[in-house]
């Protein structure tokens, strides 16, 4: 007995040890500056909109970044505008955030440093997670009652409905947060009216096309209606070699995206005036029933219903898809890594050819209640400094997305030429109803069921959906 | 080895005084246990009562709600469900606990190279399930994967076949990848227990004139019965429990056609929240709670003891 | 089928070490030579079947991304990377970190596992006591569990503790939950050890517990490697706890690290090939360090 009780302390004690090593979350680095300075944080006086307005070559390229060497203020760029730290404020808040590209960690880590140039004794947790499984990582925390004190996610609703969060406007300065594109900004107000959220990458969806095939299939330019789209995509398909028309991703990762442009593309909506959820409406049923023409017209590349975006990706990356709705990262990939694929985009074709149908999807930024005053400064803190332009325009290309400030989508235009009719298409896209309290059923409910309209009726599909949104309500 | 083996001390001692006596050598385990998995446990149970948001806030008692939205929730062929967590487990524990006698009684005979052959069926034990699962997704590819390749290039398919991309195919894909990661183990602790089998024992069976089949039926199974107990109990739990396979191999698919119970509260809990989820968590629990009682009744791994 | 106690498996025990004897085996052939060209055969068939998956993993993990993708597939890609095998480190993902701590949580919690279940599985076996079946079937409870929703109970278990997002949560977590297999191997191997060599052991005056380290333990080499083989490889691969309770992505192990190559529109799958063959070696190479003692049976010197 006596052995294995040393054994039993020797094994714990080690771990204890390693464990310490490793790093306890809780704490932080609390040392106490003898500094008597005590400005706000929030006084980060800097104006991001107006200097990235006025002179867009001052923020790109190597400049000096907000991070200077040291002390409690850094200059900021050419801006000229200081960011004023402070040396008193010491907490430590979290942050949750997924990973958009394998840089992603990095690319936060490096808004942490910049940051803590200015509020040394801020502790900043990062937690990178990837996408799947990201929405079950924040539940966890919030059942744990350990709320990240920043979000970044596509679903803010929720959060909202459960009073977790602060106004986004709390916790930003004006000059920041009115940086952000108006339109764009709008997609993170609630039902109530309220700004609870705030953009921080967007996307718009766009339709690619392979010119080689369209050229062998003698299509000659891109389909606008529906009608034209089916036909041009059996043509396509009719190439064989295991060649597709149209790629219809209707798997798990994207349905509720593919879903929303074709009911979009036959005027129908996933919510009614009042607001309530109408899934299966009959513009809506309709639109399903198109698909289901796609799929068993011999227009798509085979089980749509198993198939994510990314597979769709890759098949047109092989040049084996003759056209499909893609995004800016997704482009950026294929025309980094495959060269031979030749390619044009074009505008989502719709049932009559004139609806405009550009969907776009922006992630957000939510600052968590954590009832704590230091923390919610620290917070505001970071959320300027993190939309200074220099610091965000760095970030966001990161993502490989659409930025959301007028500095940044400046930047961007001329940085990413190739990216222009995704800028252009910004302005006028349509977004999901992410402030819907019950988008996140519904979109859930579309991820589960959308694909069965591969061997369900459009009706049957969507009273499925219909009554998933009913029940989880 | 059975009863006769017990020391006569022991039965004359009172019960308290046998327990006390027995504490010591428990406690380590039972801190341990108690220490670490009651409370998740209870918590579970806790939850599966509670009305909690999707997104993970309690709002009060929920009753018998839970349980009847994780029972009805439309869509979902409940019964289905539970028959494919029914032919998952029996499939995939007969499969394995078969092909590893086999392959245990192969690897126990001397030939040259043995060392190596035993360590690459250790392989698909020592990688991650996720990772050999998603191999099997990459390689069943109708597109790019190679595992089709191989099957074209060798006639056995005529056309690449999408295995992963309908619920049928998919899920007897899972099936099979369940077994081959369920081999190793099984096959180790098979083999281990043939260690034990007497050469001696065997000749006196042959020199009474026994055949290999009559041999091995009346010594060495006899003998490796409580390693096969113990092997099959614990594969019973872990199949029945088991999600990234599916996950992996299933888990981009519409409907729920190839889906288990332990998926499904995977797809709850993001869908419907961790109330829900737990709720049928505590019926899958109550479920091998039962399978397991009447194996342990039937099979009694611990009655030599 | 019941093992009748005629059967005593203790004899054979001294010839094994030393010189195989020729009639050991029988389930194995002690009558019969087995064909060698139907032993070669089953032998590369076996070894074809269970590495075929990894041959691809391995193949995968030397391609770049656009040749993974390849319509139609080519067995061998046009250019052999073995550079992914230096780039992957470099990459922000950081999987050294994670192999650090998967190592380090495996081994911590085997380690466990064992001082917590060598003593229940030997008392368990060798002695009748109330409770015993109860005990038994308590540890066996914790097996049934379903690892995807005690994460969050977890969570919050770590988080009062205040070991939350720590290396020694992990270490509790994973010889806690492991803790059944290792007593329900380790006491079915006690079992079948004879009491009479406990016994005389006893009566030269030596306590229980000496019994146990000089005596049985020995004799139970086999089921002991099953179940640090067992826990190690659990530990090793375990994911539903990690991915909840390590929330710094420095500390967190290699199966809840490796993800982080999928981003939102691009798989650096050639990476987590290569990271995924790295993280099998040490497994491998613990079992071929330890497989003698699996298969290579008892210590002869054990019975002494």
């Amino acid at each position: 007995m006596k052995r294995s009780a040393v054994l039993t302390g020797l094994t714990l004690s080690a771990g204890l040890l390693l464990a310490a090593c490793g790093g306890s979350s809780s704490g932080g680095s609390s040392t106490s500056s003898s500094s008597s300075v005590s400005s706000p944080a929030s006084s980060a006086e800097s104006s991001p909109a107006s200097s990235a307005g006025s002179s867009s070559a001052a923020t790109s390229g190597g400049s000096s970044s907000g991070t200077s060497s040291s002390g409690s203020t850094a200059g900021s760029g050419g801006s000229g505008a200081p960011m004023t730290g402070d040396a008193n404020l010491s907490t430590s808040i979290s942050i949750l955030a997924p990973s958009y590209a394998d840089s992603s960690k990095s690319d936060w880590e490096t808004i942490i440093s910049g940051y803590n140039k200015l509020y040394p004794n801020v502790k900043v947790n990062l937690q990178i997670e990837a996408w799947d499984g990201f929405t079950d990582k924040v539940q966890t925390r919030i059942q744990g009652n350990d709320l990240p004190d920043i979000l970044n996610d596509n679903n803010y609703a929720d959060y909202v409905k459960n009073n977790l969060l602060y106004p986004i406007t709390d916790v930003m300065s004006p000059a920041t947060f009115s940086s952000i594109v108006p339109s764009l900004a709008a997609n993170g107000k609630g039902t109530d009216g309220k700004q609870w959220a705030a953009p921080d990458i967007a996307s718009a969806r766009i339709m690619v096309y392979n010119t080689q095939l369209f050229q062998q299939a003698g299509v000659s330019t891109p389909p606008k209606t529906w009608d034209e789209l089916l036909a041009d995509a059996q043509k396509i398909q009719k190439l064989g070699n295991g060649i597709s028309g149209y790629g219809m991703p209707l798997g798990k990762e994207e349905a509720q995206v593919e879903a929303s442009l074709w009911i979009w593309g036959n005027k129908g909506d996933w919510v009614d005036s009042s607001g309530k959820i109408t899934a299966n409406s009959p513009a809506n049923v309709a639109a399903f029933d198109e698909m289901k023409k796609f799929i068993d017209g011999a227009a798509v590349q085979p089980n749509p219903g198993a198939t994510n975006r990314q597979a769709v990706a890759d098949l047109f990356n092989q040049g084996k898809l003759g056209m499909y709705i893609t995004h800016p990262g997704l482009v950026a990939e294929t025309r980094k890594k495959f060269p031979n694929v030749k390619f044009e985009l074009a505008p989502v074709p719709s049932k009559d050819g004139t609806t405009n149908v550009s969907l776009g999807v922006t992630d957000f930024i939510v600052a968590f209640d954590n009832k704590d005053d230091s923390r919610k400064q620290a917070t505001k803190a970071f959320l300027d400094y993190m939309y200074s332009p220099e610091v965000y325009q760095k970030w966001a290309a990161g993502t490989g997305l659409l930025p959301v400030t007028e500095g940044a989508i400046k930047l961007g235009e001329q940085s990413t030429p190739e990216n222009k009719p995704f800028y252009d298409a910004l302005p006028n896209v349509k977004f999901l109803p992410q402030s819907n309290p019950n988008w996140s059923n519904l979109q859930n409910a579309l991820q589960a069921n959308g694909g069965e309209i591969a061997t369900k009726s459009g009706q049957e599909t969507l009273d499925d959906i219909q009554a998933q949104v009913d029940a989880a309500g | 080895m059975a009863t006769a083996l017990h020391p006569p001390e022991v039965r004359r001692r009172g019960r308290g005084r046998a327990l006390l006596a027995a504490l010591p050598w428990l406690a380590p385990a039972l801190v341990l246990i108690i220490g670490v998995v009651l409370y998740p446990a209870g918590y579970m149970i806790y939850t599966a009562f509670r009305k909690i948001t999707k997104i993970g806030v309690e709002t009060g008692a929920a009753g018998w709600s839970n349980f009847r939205t994780a029972l009805t929730f439309p869509a979902v062929p409940i019964g289905k469900v539970f028959l494919n967590t029914f032919v998952w487990t029996v499939v995939v524990v007969v499969a394995t606990v078969l092909l590893s006698l086999a392959l245990a009684q192969f690897l126990d005979k001397t030939f040259r190279g043995r060392k190596l052959v035993r360590l690459a069926v250790v392989v698909p034990w020592a990688a991650s399930v996720v990772m050999t699962s998603t191999v099997f997704y990459y390689g069943l590819n109708r597109d790019y994967g190679l595992i089709n390749k191989a099957l074209v290039d060798l006639g056995i398919l005529s056309a690449p076949y999408g295995f992963t991309q309908n619920a049928t195919s998919a899920f007897w894909v899972a099936v099979f990848v369940a077994v081959f990661v369920s081999l190793p183990f099984t096959t180790y602790t098979v083999l281990a227990g043939l260690q034990s089998v007497p050469g001696e024992v065997l000749e006196a069976a042959q020199v009474d004139g026994a055949g290999p089949a009559v041999r091995y039926l009346r010594v060495v199974l006899p003998i490796l019965r409580p390693a096969i107990a113990v092997a099959t109990l614990i594969n019973i739990i872990n199949v029945f429990n088991s999600l990234p396979i599916l996950r992996v191999l299933t888990g981009s698919l519409p409907g729920y056609g190839a889906d288990i119970t332990t998926t499904l509260i995977f797809k709850y809990k993001t869908a419907l929240g961790p109330g829900v989820s737990s709720a049928l968590s505590v019926v899958n629990f109550l479920v091998v709670l039962v399978i397991i009682a009447i194996y342990l009744a039937v099979v009694r791994p611990t009655r030599e003891v | 089928m019941t093992a009748t106690p005629s059967i005593a498996p203790v004899p054979t025990v001294r010839d094994r070490r030393t010189g195989r004897p020729p009639r050991r085996r029988a389930g194995g052939g002690a009558s019969r030579r087995s064909n060698p060209v139907a032993m070669a055969i089953g032998a590369v068939v076996i070894v074809v079947v269970f590495l075929l998956p990894y041959v691809i993993m391995l193949s995968g993990s030397l391609r770049s991304q656009p040749d993974i993708t390849h319509i139609p597939p080519t067995y061998f890609g046009p250019s052999v990377l073995f550079r992914n095998y230096l780039t992957m480190w470099s990459s922000s993902v950081d999987p050294v970190k994670g192999l650090i701590a998967t190592v380090v949580i495996s081994t911590f919690a085997t380690l466990l596992v064992l001082v917590c279940a060598t003593p229940a599985a030997y008392y368990t076996a060798r002695f009748r006591f109330p409770g015993r079946l109860a005990f038994l079937l308590l540890v066996l409870v914790t097996q049934m569990l379903q690892p995807t929703v005690l994460a969050v109970g977890l969570f919050r278990e770590m988080l009062q503790l205040g070991i939350n997002d720590t290396w020694l949560a992990m270490i509790l977590i994973n010889a806690a939950f492991n803790l059944a297999f290792a007593v329900w191997i380790m006491q079915s191997f006690f079992a079948a050890v004879p009491k009479e060599i406990d016994e005389a052991a006893t009566i030269d005056g030596a306590g229980k517990l000496q019994v146990l380290f000089r005596v049985s333990l020995p004799l139970v080499w086999p089921g002991i490697v099953t179940a640090v083989i067992f826990v190690f490889v659990a530990s090793w691969n375990e994911y539903a706890a990690s991915s909840v309770i390590m929330t710094s992505n420095d500390k967190q192990p290699l199966t809840v690290t490796l993800p982080r190559f999928i981003g939102l529109y691009n798989a650096e799958w050639q990476y987590i090939f290569g990271v995924s063959v790295v993280a099998v070696l040490p497994v491998v190479v613990l079992f071929a360090v330890i497989e003698k003692r699996l298969i290579g049976g008892l210590t002869a010197g054990a019975v002494k």
